[in-house]
């Protein structure tokens, strides 16, 4: 029986009102539990901080003012530190920028202040249960987490219930997508290239094929790169009408050279040299 | 196979991802999941039940007094934890099947399963030391002879966290890959010798990841076993950790790791296979191929 048709992934596409569409790769509890810890510790931080605070107003005689004012920063602690971060950091917290993540709203643009103190605010709901007491009475103020767990694993942008009311999801901050071009220009892939019909044009998904297969071979054994290759050199082979014994490894890297290095096709002519024969190239032969 | 025919998307991921990717496979499979690891897990959980039994029989009135509540813990996390990969097993060839968009029935899950058992009984059951502890610890149950079936049960557990902290996916190749145990040439691919081809040099990677995902799952059957004590607190008023607290919610929270775990574990299995050998590139060329075949016939 065939099993429903979309496929698992934590990434999703966002098309902005503006019609301009965003690939995110959202993040799940688990991906979000460092920032977490880190957030947990810098507000233990302050919290500590603002003890020493009230040690040091104690000792010029004003305890109560301090006790009030203590009062009051726990509260915007525990309540904002999330929300007025977010608020100002474009999303960010200080875990969530040292990790790189940052939160959105569900139709990709930038949150605002009432979507992140909401998120943040309704984090007490996600905490839920609270450990009973059982075995230990001191962990009956321990949140397990479940609901915001549960609620994550259902959801498709891993949203908690905080998030699901403030129509937010956290994503991975985008890495630099600019990988440049791989070296492939031994002779043998050079002089294969020339050899390659001046006509010959890759197509979009052929060039995204090549482009995969030239980033990874030197990661896969000569073996598995023949493997791998040889899927899509047996028929290049006979479309280009080049020899059988063609390498099919130097083939996919002289295609990879032709389409993205080579700026024109007879840049490759200097190449074209008896001295390298095509079917014995110094590569892993199948 | 091509590279858009796949239930799981292929590509490389990090570890935490794999831990994310998995409540989304857990969601969307929950009851065939399920189902899988109940068939492969009840023999085990009678089992448990049966030789922890007389450890379970303290005076409950005694909270203080917490040996045996102690032992109980201690025993049924040892069993549960060697017990594991083969009570997982099902899981395994449900998972490795819907990878590629077919989902097998019970019985199909079975047949599949019986025509690898004779390795799965060998390397996890024999090799790996899981039989000699259950036996071990079948004698210790009139708890008459307990200082070296303990030893026993605790030696092979020590022994099955390095072996599968070293090579983790072992269930995966044997259900999954298939290779015979013995070669019938020479050189041919045998299951020990493609184990150890998939895990050469990720040994100290995968002992790593194994400590990270053990305290992972320590933190999460103390949090299950909390929370269903809650739900019990809710819905029955049970407000004490009674009898049941150890012998149904603790194999309960055990177990619910485990079946977690054990999508994790497929899925870094997927992934290795990827950085490994190249595999979304391998779908990629094909589907590129089977594209181009297409257009020249």
């Amino acid at each position: 029986m065939a099993a429903s048709l979309s496929t698992i992934d934590g990434q999703i596409n966002v098309v902005t009102p503006e019609n301009v569409a965003f690939h995110y790769e959202v993040a799940g509890p688990f991906r979000r539990l460092p920032a977490y810890l880190i957030d947990l510790a810098v507000r233990v931080a302050i919290a500590f901080v603002m003890l020493i605070g009230l040690w040091g107003v104690s000792a010029v005689g004003a305890f109560d003012f301090g006790i009030g004012f203590l009062a009051i920063g726990f509260f915007v602690l525990t309540h904002f530190y999330g929300g007025l971060f977010e608020t100002f950091w474009n999303g960010q917290t200080p875990g969530k920028r040292l990790i790189g993540l940052r939160v959105l709203s569900v139709d990709g643009r930038p949150i605002n202040a009432l979507q992140a103190v909401l998120r943040n605010i309704l984090r007490d709901v996600d905490t839920m249960p609270y450990a009973f007491g059982f075995f230990w009475p001191e962990l009956q103020l321990v949140g397990l987490y479940w609901v915001g767990l549960i609620s994550m694993a259902l959801t498709e942008r891993y949203q908690r219930l905080g998030d699901l009311a403030a129509g937010t999801m956290v994503v991975v901050e985008r890495k630099s997508g600019v990988h440049g071009v791989v070296n492939v220009s031994d002779p043998a892939v050079l002089a294969l290239a020339a050899e390659i019909p001046v006509d010959f044009e890759a197509t979009r998904s052929l060039g995204k094929a090549l482009s995969m297969y030239a980033e990874r071979r030197l990661a896969l054994s000569p073996l598995r790169r023949a493997e791998v290759a040889r899927h899509l050199a047996v028929p290049l082979i006979a479309r280009l009408r080049l020899p059988a014994q063609t390498n099919y490894d130097t083939l996919l890297c002289a295609l990879y050279y032709r389409t993205f290095v080579a700026e024109e096709p007879g840049d490759v002519e200097a190449y074209r040299t008896p001295a390298v024969p095509l079917t014995e190239a110094p590569l892993i032969r199948v | 196979m091509f590279v858009n025919q796949t239930e799981i998307s292929i590509r490389e991921r990090g570890k935490r991802e794999l831990f994310d990717l998995a409540l989304h496979v857990a969601r969307r499979h929950f009851g065939p999941l399920a189902v899988a690891l109940v068939l492969g897990a009840a023999p085990f959980a009678a089992f448990n039940a049966w030789t922890l039994s007389p450890i379970a029989e303290y005076d409950e009135t005694d909270l203080y007094g917490g040996d045996e509540r102690s032992d109980y813990v201690k025993y049924m996390t040892l069993l549960v934890f060697l017990e594991a990969p083969l009570a997982t097993s099902l899981m395994t060839i449900y998972l490795g099947q819907v990878l590629f968009r077919t989902r097998p029935t019970t019985r199909q899950l079975i047949r599949e399963f019986g025509r690898s058992a004779g390795q799965l009984f060998w390397y996890q059951g024999v090799v790996r030391g899981t039989m000699l502890a259950l036996v071990a610890a079948a004698i210790d149950n009139k708890r008459d002879l307990a200082v070296m079936p303990e030893f026993i049960v605790w030696c092979a557990a020590l022994w099955a966290l390095g072996a599968r902290g070293l090579r983790p996916y072992l269930n995966e190749v044997i259900l999954l890959e298939r290779n015979p145990r013995r070669a019938e040439r020479g050189s041919a691919m045998t299951t020990a010798r493609r184990n150890a081809a998939l895990h050469a040099g990720f040994g100290g990677d995968s002992f790593v990841q194994m400590i990270g995902a053990g305290m992972l799952g320590f933190l999460t059957v103390g949090s299950l076993w909390l929370t269903i004590s809650y739900m019990r607190a809710l819905l029955f008023n049970v407000v004490e950790a009674d009898r049941a607290t150890f012998t149904v919610v603790l194999p309960l929270a055990l177990w619910m790791t485990v079946w977690f775990l054990a999508i994790v574990r497929f899925l870094g299995y997927l992934d290795l296979r990827i950085r490994r050998e190249g595999w979304e590139v391998e779908l990629r060329v094909r589907t590129e191929a089977a594209a181009m075949t297409r257009t020249v016939t």
